[in-house]
């Protein structure tokens, strides 16, 4: 071949060469990491041995008849559900309330945003000194209005609703930014016409903010869902999961079975119902957003 | 109109483009699923070959690398090896990491045969699963030729028993680096108050006390449970367990014994032992009961000997020279601690076996461990260093001898190859009970029911 002839060559095909490295990291990065999970999700493993070998269905048929899946799916469902309303439903107060003008506004808007640059970590590591029950400053206020003893994260019952404070403080800015910039983009005209034909503030809001800002509301909420369902570190640090396993997550229990368990083939297969789940609902989302027409060309 | 071209080509060209384009797709599909099938062969291919742990390596790469946790107990192999390697003139590479990151970075090790370390500290309770997966160094060829029949006899039985697969009867795969057990701890001024001038004999008698010191209004709680999920809270119920004449299982694995009369008695005490105990308990640790001991807020705890040294110290300790330590007590049966030894062990895939051999053989000595002992208070594995003389001279190590007594004493947790997972299953159910969100007879009766169902799928109980 000469030099013309691969000069020809290369310029035919010069789309395919500069896509080449793109598409080898995908498959190094993406795709055989996806396709070599899905072959160890259909191996079980003996841990006598510490050999896997084919057993079909067997982790999917074990995972749902296991009672600790269930717990970890309830608790993640409780959790994300409820973290990402009050965070939305806080996070749209928020935002509705510093796109007003008022004094000091800008300093208010800055340190909202202190608690979601925090590493998780720390916000764990604070908020376990938060919730201790002799020193802790939350049973001192609660002592304020004559209520004691509240054991927080060390008791199973309110366990998980105080890992639930932990990310609403934590996130709610988050939603607060997308949903105050969504805010700051909206068109002034709409208002204008509708100050003019006699419109309250409610039926402002409710007929020109809410709609207009259904774009950021549902990008807002994905990514909140998408982070929520995968929760990890919080509780890692928090309880580890217990007492009596009332935080236990997802996350935590596929953990918990690929390296303390070595069980790679089970763990796999649970990873693969939590990424059935989050991919259904972000499809859901984008679609949704499809119809708004924000992906519109 | 882009919308409109993408689904509706407008000519032959795009046409025969986009049947290319699907080709390309389904090409690449192809290949990168073949590529999968191949390196999945490969990866997995390895384990395959059996590799003999038996024979003695004669060549090394001339370095000595070791895994070890970052506490104290794994800081002394550390500094061993820094030692050893400074007079033998080899090089080495020390990886530290925290307890449940060690065990995973072991697992992968040995389960991928990668042979990255040369020595690692490890758990007893890890032992059976690497022993049996075959991912340990039989270590007896070793032994023969130094002309020495296995491990010292110097060192306490129980301990040497836990480095053997299976149990105190096979090979030798493991040194005993550091010997932990655990004490019973209490406050020997306030215990005396109420006429104990020595370590309570039972358990009736120590929670009479712990039940009077809560009860006197004084602030001080009687006992501090570890009642954390998992690993904590079986640790600190098996000696009672234990005490009360419980076993997990029949010797031979084959039967799960976990829902019994003795169980049911043992759990309904340490239910009496949560009342006793700060609220909270069911989130407890080892370092909340070091707080709490630490604090003088708490008369009696059963605890690791590694958190003596910490009581001992007065920048950390408003009870120094209070606290006495005592075997577990007794109810049904002779009370017994758990054993839980770090051993050191040398992976079947080491490059180096030799050198590391000799390096293990050198730290466990009796000159190295007593060295260590004094450097990191780290308890020995050796009857002569519990038992020298200028150690015992010194009150820092006056708890050797009940040390010694509890390992001799020791039970080990049950030599099973899950016992991660029937740990953690059974952990959860105990912490229920703690935390009263279920009877103790129901936590012991699901425990039994899934404990032994795990059993079935490692193919114990048949």
């Amino acid at each position: 071949m000469n030099i013309k002839r691969l000069a020809t060559w290369g310029d035919r095909n010069l789309k395919y060469l500069l896509l080449a490295p793109t598409i080898v990291l995908l498959l190094v990065l993406t795709v055989y990491p996806l396709f070599f999970a899905i072959i160890a999700s259909f191996e079980t493993f003996n841990i006598r041995t510490a050999t896997y070998s084919f057993g079909g269905v067997s982790n999917f048929v074990n995972m749902f008849t296991d009672p600790f899946f269930w717990n970890a799916m309830k608790n993640t469902g409780i959790y994300t559900g409820v973290a990402v309303v009050v965070e939305f439903g806080l996070g749209l107060a928020l935002a509705l309330v510093l796109n007003e003008r008022f004094a000091g506004r800008d300093v208010f808007r800055s340190l909202m945003l202190a608690p979601m640059m925090l590493p998780p970590i720390v916000v764990a590591v604070i908020f376990k000194i938060v919730f201790m029950q002799n020193f802790g400053i939350s049973n001192w206020l609660l002592g304020l209005i004559g209520i004691h003893g509240m054991l927080w994260e060390s008791a199973s019952r309110t366990a998980l609703f105080s890992l639930i404070i932990v990310d609403i403080w934590e996130w709610t800015p988050f939603m607060f930014l997308i949903l105050l910039a969504g805010l700051q983009a909206l068109p002034s005209d709409p208002y204008e016409a509708a100050i003019v034909d006699g419109a309250g503030p409610f039926q402002v809001f409710r007929h020109i903010t809410f709609p207009l800002l259904t774009p950021s509301i549902l990008i807002a909420l994905l990514l909140r869902l998408m982070d929520t369902l995968r929760i990890f570190d919080l509780i890692f640090v928090m309880t580890g999961g217990g007492p009596a396993n009332a935080t236990e997550t997802m996350s935590l229990y596929v953990y918990q079975t690929a390296f303390r368990f070595s069980n790679v083939g089970s763990a796999t297969a649970m990873s693969f119902v939590l990424l059935i789940i989050t991919v259904a609902i972000g499809n859901f989302f984008v679609s949704r957003l499809r119809a708004e027409e924000v992906f519109t060309q | 109109m882009p919308t409109f071209s993408r689904r509706y080509p407008q000519n032959m060209t795009q046409m025969v483009q986009e049947e290319k384009m699907r080709r390309i797709v389904q090409t690449a599909a192809v290949l990168a699923f073949g590529a999968v099938i191949t390196l999945s062969v490969f990866a997995g291919g390895s384990p395959e070959k059996p590799k003999s742990g038996n024979e003695v390596a004669q060549t090394g790469t001339g370095k000595i690398v070791l895994a070890t946790n970052n506490a104290p107990e794994g800081k002394g192999a550390a500094e061993a090896l820094k030692q050893y390697a400074a007079m033998k003139g080899i090089k080495f590479e020390v990886v530290e990491a925290p307890y449940n990151n060690l065990y995973e970075k072991e697992v992968l090790d040995l389960s991928q045969r990668s042979g990255l370390y040369d020595v690692i500290m490890l758990d007893d309770p890890w032992f059976t699963q690497f022993a049996e997966s075959k991912w340990l160094s039989n270590l007896t060829p070793y032994f023969t030729a130094i002309n020495e029949g296995g491990l010292s006899s110097d060192f306490i039985d129980k301990s040497t028993a836990i480095c053997k697969y299976p149990y105190a009867t096979g090979l030798i795969y493991a040194f005993p680096a550091v010997g932990n057990a655990q004490m019973f701890f209490y406050r020997k001024d306030l215990f005396a108050q109420y006429g104990f001038n020595s370590a309570p004999k039972t358990w009736d008698d120590a929670y009479s006390v712990m039940k009077k010191i809560s009860d006197s209004g004084t602030g001080v709680y009687g006992y501090v449970l570890r009642g954390q999920q998992g690993n904590p809270v079986v640790a600190q119920f098996m000696p009672i367990f234990w005490s009360f004449g419980g076993r997990m299982f029949s010797s031979d694995f084959s039967k799960v014994t976990i829902d019994t009369p003795q169980a049911l008695n043992a759990l309904n005490f340490f239910i009496k032992l949560r009342d006793v105990s700060p609220p909270g308990a069911a989130s407890f640790n080892a370092q909340q009961l070091a707080t709490y001991m630490l604090q003088g807020q708490a008369a009696s705890t059963i605890n690791w000997p590694a958190f003596v040294s910490t009581f001992e110290d007065p920048t950390q300790s408003k009870v120094v020279g209070k606290i006495g330590y005592g075997p577990i007590p007794s109810a049904a049966t002779v009370g017994s601690s758990e054993i839980g030894h770090w051993l050191a062990a040398i992976p079947a895939d080491s490059k180096n076996k030799q050198q590391a051999f000799d390096f293990v053989h050198w730290m466990t000595s009796q000159e190295t461990q007593k060295k260590l002992v004094e450097q990191f208070g780290t308890p020995p594995t050796r009857k002569s260093i519990f038992t020298d003389p200028s150690l015992l001279a010194q009150p820092k190590y006056s708890y050797f001898p009940v040390l010694m007594q509890a390992i001799e004493n020791s039970t080990p947790r049950p030599r099973i190859a899950n016992w991660n997972q029937v740990e953690n299953t059974f952990g959860i159910y105990l912490s229920k009970a703690v935390a009263g969100d279920m009877s103790s007879k129901d936590a012991l009766s699901s425990a039994q029911n899934d404990v032994t169902s795990l059993m079935k799928k490692a193919g114990y109980v048949k």
